[in-house]
């Protein structure tokens, strides 16, 4: 039993998944109160914006130090989610700042859709890979 | 449902917008020594006309700001109730209640709801005028007793409280601009602590009538349960002769509003939490401003030269003459159905026509009191029972019931019109919906179209009650008998027109239902859950035409606007009243108790029934909103000018053209006495123009700093424009001189708009741009994108190539400021992008493609037709739209220019009579709760004279679980309307290609599951359409073809984005007519089908298809896309005919530039000249015209429009359908 440089990125990436449900929590909610008419599109998107970009960072970053410490499966658990995290930015609407959200945009039935459903898949995604974590971090620290 | 209690944040403070702003101003002027130059006379390039200042104005002068200085009124603590004031009105004592003879028509007509006892006395009825005041009176008179103070003369001002007029005082100005001729009432407004009820008042009504003898405009329904229920039918359908600045008068606009302390004001249309108690006085007079009932909407267009002013567009002129027509010349069989024209291309095919024709037994719900929406279809309104009641026994109880029991007189001596018809007919008069609507059957009228299989019971009417139960076993049938083999139907198009579908309701609701003109729906019949629709393939969608200028228009100002407490729904015709004190939201169900003043009739002194309120016999009505309404007092009409002056723009010589059509206008552009109007002009810089009062000169400031734009004075860049008359007439006299000759290149439209929204921020209003070239320089500079690629196929030329305009758009719509576009460019200027600032601030886009003012005088006269229309019509401010559906449908996108504020609510800085609006629905729920469901569109806006008003629309539509139904009841041309929308959002979001794939998808997928419908053996060879929708694979034919969306690579894309930009925003009709131009062959003109329009008649051309094979070489052709004509001459057009109609010996000497005709004496000359002036004058946009010669080289111009012909790169009608074939089978 030995602390391994794989068992502190699995240390380090269970507690930044915990900070990415919190922030998939916010977005999940924050779609929600727009459906419900409580908040006005432009502050909501001006409140989400800035988080779009600190959450691709913050997976990006730990799946790099997967890659780093040679935990391929786990690169290859998180690959196709980032995949798609650099497939939407590419794709957002014209805008001059950061973020995805564009308030002219969001209202549209089928924005608000893909965007909650989104939130809700992401939320599943890193619930299961915060004890995925959890469970190799033990693992590997039992194992070696 | 407290939905919002939070008021959003776009809304300003009452006040602290205006300080803010005094506080940036204040800081302002050390900057300007620094950077803003004073561009004296003598430097300006070519006029000397304005005097070199030496300092600037440093100090906020409130008195130019007239909604601030007026903020100061003492609040007046006058509760709400109206009868306040009422009773302050000094009576003259000659006037006596018993003084008024008897109403001297409809006796026994309408108003009493079958119990005798509550029939009003007749005492205080008012004499019947013999004027054309009369609907104004009867409708409104009697009805305003306690509520609305009387107009007065003016000698009475002096009686007015002493505070009131020091409030008045800056503002007596107003009295002048009013143009109706009305006596000016004065307020009255002390207060009176020890009110009577409102009942006791009644002496007073007469006087109020008797002392406005002149009175043009009729007041407005008010509230206190004034009905007036006696209306003689045939006077009301007069129509109101309008004064040409027709917004009503309102007392209110001669001042500012007043500070509103104590409440709580949600600017979110209907969102609002009760008023704290305390009253304010700008509401309290405000409540007895005597506004008009129909005038207010009433605008007439710009008038044509050789046009007599005043003449309403078409639209509007046909619900007048409806109106006009006395019901009782219509000569109608009594008995029996009267045939239909054998030619199904009759307008009247529809079982809509059909039931229409047939008189209706008046029941409560149409009770006279208040006309019935004007048809569209052109059917007079049903006779009063006077003249049927032989026929037609008149029910009796006409007390909650909305269907008159089927009494035995009306099954042997009214035939039934239809299926639906005995249906109803033959239900228990408690059944409010029933069974009505999903079997409603379609338009039995088959004419000339081949029905596939012959069904017993077709081509008559069903005239007896024992056919009845025949044809609700053979209703499928009939729809399937319907269907058209499109491969061998080539005239499709009616001569007269598309005909306009209307929801196959009870007659008791059709009659009320919301004019299609205004409120649509693709699906006449809404399929009752999604997996119905999904079978459909059709989409589902409104299509809104909210501020359209109406000739009719019921007006309310009550104390209590009656909405349903869960959902706010406005009270409409569609609700059911379970009992005489509840009703029945028809949007959530809820059951709402009625307030007792809807139902309070203070004539009779008695509780009467509901149903004779305007509320409940109108679905288009307005309310004049009380301050819960409100977030801010009411803004004042605020304009400000942006003109390009570059050198791109001198040459276009635009400006002088401007400046004249705005001189000319100035006068009625809407507004009140506080309406501001400003300039900046801009090239490299900014052009200020300081016009203060006092000033003997305009004053330019020139600020050549863009990236800190700062305004160079604090004040007196926007004034009064009243006030500064003067100055404003020398400034536009001497704009077009002054930047003569300036070589400057660059524009700077990105500075100048944030400029113009610093400017602006504080108030809201209009700000119009007039940009000639691509914005270069400063923020928002734009490169050249159409030199990288030309081809409309690449999508990024589509959309926005920067997100500055679309966020100083947002930054404007939350100021309440919309910005309209004149785009007068004639090369690339990146329309896609600059068109973001209008979209989402609600403002409109025009678009005038290498514009000059000598080299194309055809734009030039479009552009002088716009822009009048433009300044003079109607506008309302700081307004928001929210749309209302029967629970279990949601809206999925909205269509149009706005900004999406919630689910449901779009905001609107601006809402002008030609901005339509889309939207697609989903279905949810099951709709099982109701046999019907309702739409409820409610804008809610500030007039330009300062009144906050809420104009509501209310569309019912039946609910069916057949597909049969879905696709008999579908309306084309709105479906048409809602694809071109969904494509135009498909190009931008994905590309054009795509777009086109979904259009031939859409009538694909149509056409194939209505066939699913079809035994198989009728569909082998054929493209089977059902009747509603046989023409919509030529319209989607139509729109691949259109600028918008064909391929052809030569097409500039400026014009293509305008063109989508225009399907976004265009009312249905223009836009069908944009799709599928309508042809008229001219020397078919003739006078047997005339067009009535007032008193003249007009007469009138068929319409053709846009095939050549229409085109013959010896005709006149007349091809009107909406917005140009061409009139083709045809080489074998007869010399005689050259000469009578072009003043030309011969076809060879008519010019290639032809841009009008002669007016000549003869009679094909006068009737085509006549004919073509109609057309121009009955729309809401200048048109281009030319003739063009068979053999000349314009002759594309004409051609292009030929939809059903091959071209080059695009199929023919034919082949599109065998294309579609193809597909089916495949």
């Amino acid at each position: 039993m030995a602390f391994t440089f794989a068992a502190f990125c699995y240390i380090l990436a269970l507690i930044l998944t915990a900070v990415l449900i919190f922030f998939v929590i916010f977005h999940i909610i924050a779609f929600d109160e727009l459906k419900t008419d409580y908040k006005n599109p432009i502050d909501q998107c001006n409140s989400l914006n800035p988080l779009v970009i600190p959450e691709y960072a913050i997976h990006m970053l730990f799946t790099l130090l997967f890659l780093i410490a040679a935990q391929f499966g786990t690169v290859l658990f998180n690959l196709p989610l980032i995949v798609y995290h650099i497939r939407r930015y590419m794709n957002r609407p014209v805008m001059s700042g950061l973020g995805l959200y564009d308030p002219t945009s969001i209202m549209n039935a089928d924005e608000l859709g893909r965007a909650q459903k989104e939130g809700w898949v992401k939320l599943g995604f890193y619930l299961i890979s915060f004890f995925y974590y959890l469970y190799s971090m033990i693992y590997v620290l039992v194992s070696s | 449902m407290a939905e919002r209690s939070n008021p959003p944040p776009v809304f300003p403070n009452t006040n602290s917008p205006l300080q803010s702003q005094q506080y940036e101003y204040n800081s302002q002027p050390s900057n300007i020594s620094q950077t803003a130059q004073l561009k004296p006379l003598g430097q300006a390039p070519n006029g000397p006309f304005f005097q070199p200042s030496g300092a600037f104005p440093s100090s906020v002068q409130s008195g130019n700001q007239p909604w601030m200085g007026s903020a100061q009124q003492t609040p007046n603590i006058n509760g709400f109730n109206p009868t306040v004031q009422q009773q302050q009105q000094p009576l003259p004592p000659s006037m006596n209640s018993s003084g008024f003879p008897p109403p001297p028509v409809t006796p026994g007509f309408g108003y009493s709801p079958g119990a005798g006892t509550q029939v009003r006395p007749q005492g205080p009825y008012p004499p019947l005028p013999p004027t054309s005041q009369v609907p104004g009176l009867q409708v409104n008179g009697p009805a305003s007793l306690n509520s609305r103070p009387p107009f007065q003369p003016t000698s009475n001002v002096g009686s007015q409280p002493a505070n009131y007029q020091v409030a008045a005082q800056p503002f007596q100005g107003l009295r002048t601009p009013l143009q109706t001729g009305l006596p000016v009432r004065p307020m009255t407004s002390t207060v009176g602590s020890s009110l009577p009820p409102p009942t006791s008042s009644l002496q007073s009504s007469g006087d109020n009538i008797q002392s406005r003898p002149n009175e043009l405009l009729p007041a407005p329904y008010h509230g206190q349960g004034q009905y007036s229920h006696q209306v003689n039918p045939l006077l009301q359908k007069t129509p109101i002769p309008t004064p040409n600045n027709s917004e009503p008068p309102s007392e209110r606009s001669s001042r500012g509003p007043s500070p509103i302390s104590g409440y709580s004001m949600d600017a979110l249309e209907g969102q609002f939490s009760p008023g704290q108690g305390a009253s304010s006085p700008g509401f309290q007079e405000h409540r007895g401003s005597p506004t008009s009932l129909s005038t207010g909407h009433n605008q007439p267009f710009p008038t044509r030269p050789g046009v007599p002013p005043g003449q309403p567009w078409p639209g509007l002129l046909q619900q007048q003459q409806n109106q006009s027509q006395p019901p009782f010349q219509v000569q109608r069989p009594p008995l029996g159905f009267p045939p239909m024209p054998q030619s199904s291309q009759s307008s009247g095919f529809s079982s809509t026509g059909g039931q229409q024709r047939y008189p209706m037994p008046p029941t409560s719900a149409i009770a006279p009191g208040f006309p019935p929406p004007p048809s569209a279809q052109g059917f007079p309104p049903p006779p009063p029972s006077s003249n049927t009641s032989a026929t037609f026994p008149s029910p009796q109880g006409l007390g909650a019931s909305r269907y008159p029991p089927p009494g035995p007189g009306l099954m042997s001596g009214y035939p039934p019109s239809g299926v639906g018809d005995n249906k109803l007919s033959a239900l228990p008069p408690t059944s409010q919906y029933g069974p009505t609507s999903p079997g409603v059957p379609p338009m039995p009228n088959q004419g000339g179209y081949s029905p596939h299989y012959p069904q017993p019971g077709v081509g008559g009417y069903p005239n007896t009650m024992n056919t009845v139960t025949q044809n609700f076993s053979q209703m499928g049938m009939q729809d399937g008998q319907r269907s058209i083999n499109l491969l061998n139907e080539r005239q499709l198009f009616p001569p007269d027109g598309m005909e306009t579908p209307r929801p196959a309701l009870p007659n008791d609701f059709k009659k009320v239902n919301c004019s299609p003109d205004i409120f649509r729906c693709t699906l006449n019949a809404i399929p009752q859950n999604s997996a119905l629709l999904n079978k459909a393939r059709l989409p589902l969608g409104i299509l809104i035409h909210p501020f359209r200028d109406l000739s009719q228009l019921p007006v309310i100002q009550s104390s209590v606007i009656v909405r349903c407490r869960a959902c706010r729904t406005y009270i409409n015709p569609f609700v059911v009243f379970t009992d005489q004190r509840r009703w029945k939201c028809n949007l959530c169900f809820r059951v709402n108790d009625l307030p007792d003043e809807f139902s309070f009739d203070p004539v009779s002194k008695t509780y009467g029934d509901p149903q004779r309120r305007p509320e409940v016999k109108s679905a288009t009505i307005e309310f004049i909103a009380p301050s819960e309404y409100m977030l801010r007092p009411p803004q004042p009409a605020v304009y400000l000018f942006l003109l390009d002056v570059s050198f791109n723009a001198v040459k276009t010589g635009y400006l002088a053209q401007f400046c004249q059509v705005l001189l000319d206008e100035l006068d009625k552009l809407p507004g009140d006495a506080r309406t501001t109007i400003g300039f900046l002009c801009f090239d490299k810089a900014l052009y200020y123009f300081n016009l203060s009062e006092g000033l003997s000169q305009p004053q330019m400031m020139c600020v050549p700093d863009l990236e800190d734009p700062f305004l160079p004075c604090p004040d007196n860049l926007l004034v009064n424009l009243h006030e500064s008359k003067e100055l404003i007439s020398d400034l536009l006299n001497q704009l077009p001189n002054l930047f003569d000759g300036n070589y400057e290149t660059g524009s700077a439209l990105g500075a100048a708009l944030q400029s113009a929204h610093k400017l602006m921020s504080a108030t809201g209003g209009r700000i119009t741009v007039v940009q000639t070239c691509l914005p270069t320089v400063g923020p928002g500079a734009l490169e050249n994108r159409d030199a990288a690629s030309s081809s409309g196929k690449t999508v990024t030329n589509l959309g926005p190539a920067t997100d500055f305009y679309k966020k100083l758009s947002l930054d404007c719509s939350a100021q309440q400021i919309a910005v309209d576009l004149f785009m007068l460019n004639g090369q690339y200027a990146d329309i896609a992008t600059l068109a973001c600032i209008s979209k989402f601030s609600a403002g409109c886009i025009y678009y005038y493609p290498s514009y000059h003012s000598v080299k194309n005088p055809g734009l030039v006269e479009k552009f002088d037709t716009d822009l009048r229309r433009y300044l003079t019509r109607k506008i309302g401010f700081e307004s928001v739209m929210r749309i209302r559906c029967t629970r279990g449908l949601s809206i999925h996108t909205f269509h149009g220019n706005f900004f999406v504020r919630s689910t449901d609510l779009l905001s609107l800085p601006n809402i002008n009579p030609d901005a339509g609006f889309g939207m697609q629905m989903s279905i949810e729920d099951n709709l099982q709760e109701s046999s019907t469901v309702s739409f409820q569109a409610a804008l809610l806006y500030t007039s330009s004279k300062g009144e906050r008003r809420i104009r509501v629309h209310t569309l019912c539509v039946p609910v069916t679980n057949q597909l049969s139904d879905v696709f008999a009841n579908a309306d084309q041309q709105a479906i048409a309307s809602l694809l071109a929308k969904m494509a135009v959002d498909r190009s931008l979001n994905s590309a054009i290609s795509d777009a086109r794939d979904a259009m031939m998808n859409a009538s694909l997928d149509a056409l194939a599951a209505y066939a699913q419908q079809i035994p198989a053996s009728q569909r082998a060879g054929a493209v089977l359409a059902p009747f509603s929708l046989r023409l919509m694979p030529m319209l989607m034919l139509a729109m691949l073809k259109s600028i918008a969306f064909s391929l052809a690579s030569k097409t500039k894309i400026d014009d293509r984005v305008f063109a989508m930009q225009q399907f976004k925003v265009l009312p249905v009709c223009y836009l069908i007519q944009n799709l599928y131009p309508h042809l008229y062959p001219l020397l078919r003109i003739s006078e047997e089908k005339p067009i009535k329009r007032g008193n003249e008649e007009i007469p009138s051309a068929p319409l053709l298809q846009l095939s050549s094979a229409n085109i013959d070489r010896t005709g006149l052709f007349l091809m009107d896309t909406g917005d140009a004509m061409c009139l083709l001459v045809g080489s074998g057009v007869g010399d005689q005919i050259c000469q009578d109609v072009f003043d030309k010996p011969n076809f060879m000497s008519i010019p290639d530039d032809m841009m009008d005709l002669p007016e000549l004496e003869n009679p094909l000359s006068e009737n085509i000249r006549s004919f073509i002036n109609y057309l121009m004058d009955s729309r809401p946009f200048g048109v281009t015209f030319l003739v063009i010669r068979d053999d000349s080289k314009n002759r594309q111009l004409f051609f292009q429009h030929m939809l059903e012909d091959r071209t080059e790169n695009s199929m023919s009608y034919y082949e599109f359908l065998q294309f579609l074939q193809g597909k089916t089978k495949g």
